[in-house]
């Protein structure tokens, strides 16, 4: 029987710096601004987690289901930072070989959480407005060595 | 991604209301459903609901349905994506 030698690649790496180049741009870093796959340990201003919710994989394809998470301790800020996000994953992906299309933005749309997260901010303690989306991005297989 | 809805596309006219159809979708949409109950906030669980919606003319097309409570539904799909982890299991 033939059997297909593939391998499918890790993408939220691609899209976790995809973003940080792209928000840095604007929100500059300076410790305000974290983005990775995780929430940091430490919270801080501004905060955008990559989440792979992955989906099936037909043929040499996969589309990936991904949830994007935004923080910001202003409402606005919030929005404008999860839309900022979505205009990166839009224009800065696909990238290479690895993906091949971003599509099928969904949101994005506030959540209401039970215990919010809060920061110190000049000694002032704020609590963080969140914002979600998701898209999918589609990722495509290497042939395995 | 706070709710899901599966549907058939495709130009199937009065077939695609059929109730065999409606069943095959149904089936489809189990894994969804169970799933969605593996979640571990009991509340988010409890506010699930499934519905099979038919709508009419000769375009018809039936669709499957499941969502929660709005808040709680999009609380529990910005943590762990439970719906859309479920969505992507479907063959």
């Amino acid at each position: 029987m033939w059997v297909r030698s593939q391998r499918f690649p890790i993408s939220d790496g691609l899209i976790v710096a995809a973003l940080r180049s792209g928000l840095a741009e604007t929100w500059g870093t300076a410790g305000t601004l974290t983005v990775g796959t995780e929430v940091p340990p430490t919270k801080t201003r501004r905060m955008v987690t990559v989440r792979d919710d992955s989906g099936l994989a037909v043929g040499r394809t996969q589309p990936r289901r991904q949830g994007i998470n935004v923080w910001a301790d202003s409402s606005v800020d919030a929005l404008n930072l999860a839309l900022d996000a979505m205009r990166i994953c839009e224009s800065a992906l696909p990238v290479g070989d690895v993906i091949v299309s971003a599509n099928q933005f969904t949101g994005p749309y506030k959540i209401d959480e039970d215990v919010p997260y809060t920061v110190v901010v000049s000694t002032v303690s704020k609590v963080l407005t969140h914002y979600y989306f998701t898209f999918i991005a589609t990722v495509k297989a290497a042939a395995a060595a | 991604m706070a709710k899901v809805t599966i549907r058939l596309t495709g130009s199937l006219e009065k077939q695609a209301k059929s109730s065999s159809l409606g069943d095959q979708l149904q089936t489809i949409s189990e894994p969804v459903w169970d799933a969605a109950h593996g979640d571990p906030n009991e509340a988010y669980v409890a506010s699930l609901q499934r519905h099979r919606f038919v709508s009419g003319g000769p375009e018809g097309r039936i669709s499957i349905q499941i969502g929660a409570d709005p808040v709680l539904g999009s609380r529990v799909e910005a943590k762990r994506g439970t719906l859309a982890r479920a969505l992507g299991r479907i063959r």
